[in-house]
């Protein structure tokens, strides 16, 4: 299974890995190769309280990102060779006082920047600011009705009126503006919120994103958040619905692969991590946010405020644990939580490691978004 | 369950293990020593038998097709020394497994199981089949000429692709508190290894799946511990033979609003 699918406009459930067929020829020849894509938050605060919030059970030893460890963590990417940072992972980036200033000191040095936001702090002002400097912003809103966005979200009923209007604010920036900057909605779907599958499609219809996007939601390997996988099949004929609603200009899409997977994998070995790591807004560098935790602290490998990436990203313990991930002393299947972030990834790397496909040729069409893979 | 080669590699005790990098010397000359005196093993009456050939060399893999279970394996062909371990290993990776699991984990785990773990390894990046030296490709090779036999001829394989041996039937037998004994001697040998005492390294639970967890006192530094851990972990599974895991007690989040 590659992942790759025919949509070279704008893949949201697959994997843009096999476009970085320099980097997998540099990690197949056993060279220390940088990541493509980190993911990472500025702060592990937020003002919101999600039901189905998987940074509840990533805590980890607490450290302030201040502006100067942003500027050089941001200076040492461009220079070890990553290509795409995305402000997402395990806190609400927009409530850092660093989160503009981090934003397009990464874009002007060539970097590609994306956020992913709750939106509640993103008035006109900091948009204006930022959406000239992002690839793309998304934001999370699971919920399109008032009272169950309360609700699942953990805030105030009126939160929702300023959230709806930031998304139709960055929509008419971008149109007056003529940005490339791609908005998205997502929704972070437990069975349990089917209600707001059309709602929440409806809104995106009026609000003119330019997708809404609709995924599982992860747990812990021990289920802490209690996702009822199984339930998901029930909501297979709304989630159908909710994608006949996209128009020219507005797309619903259904990450159908994760949805479909029932949070199993089909791999036992990790080989994504070096290629897409993810980064707590502690600070803290580890393979990926589901080793966050202080309870997976033999996988940490160090921390931004304390030390610079690049020699982070040099050290052999770096490598020690990212071998760790790729040998048998690891099994996915039975250590880490439900489809992880790199998940797509994985599977792809995973199926070229075991001689299932060679390297594919490319179509000559690029995808968009092309450095967050 | 065992391993035949039917033409042995050319003047044994003269060739030097060119093809195989420095840090699998010691692992190659230890599977060699062990593996004298071995002979044929594919049964007479094994359901299939698949046939593969890859670039001089030839693997017949015999399938008890209930469960796809390996029950012997042969080669043919003229090995280097190394190679000869390497195909050696795979034949032990082999009993107990299916046909999927063999092609798709056999050389991950031969590569980490002829490993001198006291050395670095042989690459800076991630250590791989692909990259583990010469004596790795033939037999990479000859897995995937097996994969693609076996599949024209069964289409896909059965079951489910999840596969997990963390414990041995021996482990598996023994009772909780002679495990808990055994585990609690071993950490206590690693904490006098590293210069730790009990205040400093605490076990605090060893669960029902025989995880082990531990617990720091404040004079062990934030980037040590991650180094004893995994040093731990690796003393314990060196020890047991057993995928023993460790961990450090859960912090529960400490966002005002957010909470479980
Ligand atoms: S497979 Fe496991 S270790 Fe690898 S990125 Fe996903 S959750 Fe993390």
């Amino acid at each position: 299974m590659t992942g790759m699918t025919d949509h070279t406009d704008l893949i949201l459930d697959g994997t843009k890995i096999a476009w970085h067929q320099d980097r997998i020829s540099a990690w197949e020849r056993g060279e220390r190769i940088a990541p493509i894509t980190i993911d990472m938050s500025l702060t592990r605060a937020c003002n919101y309280a999600c039901h189905f919030c998987y940074a509840m059970l990533q805590e980890n030893e607490r450290q302030v990102i201040n502006k100067k460890a942003i500027f050089e963590f941001l200076d040492d990417c461009a220079e070890i060779g990553v290509k795409g940072i995305s402000f997402v992972s395990d806190g609400e980036s927009t409530i850092s006082p660093v989160f503009v200033d981090a934003v397009k000191h990464g874009h002007s040095l060539g970097l590609s920047m994306a956020v992913g936001t709750n939106g509640f702090v993103l008035n006109r002002r900091k948009l204006e600011e930022v959406l000239p400097a992002l690839t793309y912003l998304r934001i999370n809103i699971s919920a399109g009705e008032r009272e169950r966005y309360a609700e699942i979200m953990g805030v105030k009923e009126h939160w929702f009126d300023r959230v709806c209007q930031n998304i139709r604010d960055m929509a008419e920036i971008k149109a007056q503006n003529n940005l490339d900057v791609t908005i998205g909605m997502q929704m972070v779907l437990m069975p349990e919120y089917a209600d707001q599958i059309m709602p929440l499609a409806r809104l995106g219809k009026e609000l003119r994103p330019d997708y809404l996007v609709i995924k599982h939601c992860s747990d812990d390997e021990d289920g802490t958040l209690g996702v009822d996988y199984a339930g998901y099949k029930d909501l297979y004929d709304s989630l159908h619905e909710a994608e006949a609603l996209s128009d020219e200009s507005y797309s619903v899409q259904v990450k159908w692969s994760k949805i479909a997977a029932e949070g199993t994998r089909s791999y036992q070995r990790c080989y994504g991590a070096p290629f897409m790591l993810q980064m707590s807004g502690s600070g803290l560098v580890a393979p990926c946010g589901m080793l966050f935790n202080e309870r997976y602290k033999k996988f940490h490998i160090g921390n931004i405020c304390e030390e610079r990436f690049r020699d982070i990203f040099a050290s052999d313990r770096y490598w020690e644990i990212m071998n760790y991930l790729a040998s048998p002393e690891f099994n996915a299947q039975k250590m880490c939580g439900s489809l992880c972030l790199q998940h797509k990834v994985n599977e792809f790397l995973d199926g070229y490691q075991k001689d299932e496909y060679d390297l594919p040729t490319l179509p000559a069409a690029q995808p968009m978004h092309l450095n967050f893979i | 369950m065992g391993l035949s080669i039917s033409a042995p590699s050319p003047a044994d005790d003269v060739i030097a293990l060119e093809d195989a990098f420095p840090e699998f010397h010691q692992g190659i000359e230890r599977v060699l020593r062990d593996a004298r005196g071995q002979g044929a093993v594919v049964p007479e009456n094994a359901v299939t038998v698949f046939e593969a050939p890859s670039d001089g060399l030839v693997i017949k893999v015999a399938v008890q097709i209930e469960g796809e279970l390996i029950a012997g394996i042969e080669y043919d062909g003229e090995t280097t020394r190394a190679e000869r371990a390497v195909l050696q290993q795979l034949s032990a990776f082999a009993n107990g497994a299916t046909v999927r699991e063999f092609v798709e984990h056999g050389l991950t785990f031969v590569v980490e199981r002829l490993r001198d773990p006291a050395m670095p390894r042989p690459v800076d990046g991630i250590l791989s089949p692909r990259n583990a030296g010469p004596c790795f490709q033939r037999p990479r090779l000859l897995i995937k000429a097996l994969r693609a036999a076996y599949l024209s001829q069964h289409g896909d394989f059965a079951g489910d692709n999840i596969f997990d041996r963390p414990y041995s039937e021996r482990w598996l037998a023994m009772g909780n508190t002679e495990k808990q004994n055994r585990l609690e001697t071993l950490i206590q040998a690693f904490r006098e290894q590293v210069g730790l005492d009990e205040a400093a390294m605490a076990v605090f639970e060893i669960d029902q799946y025989d995880r082990v967890v531990v617990i720091f006192g404040p004079e062990v530094g934030v980037w040590d511990k991650p180094t004893h851990l995994l040093g731990l972990e690796r003393w314990l599974r060196r020890q047991t033979g057993e995928r023993i895991e460790v961990f450090v007690e859960i912090a529960k989040d400490s966002n005002r609003i957010r909470r479980l």
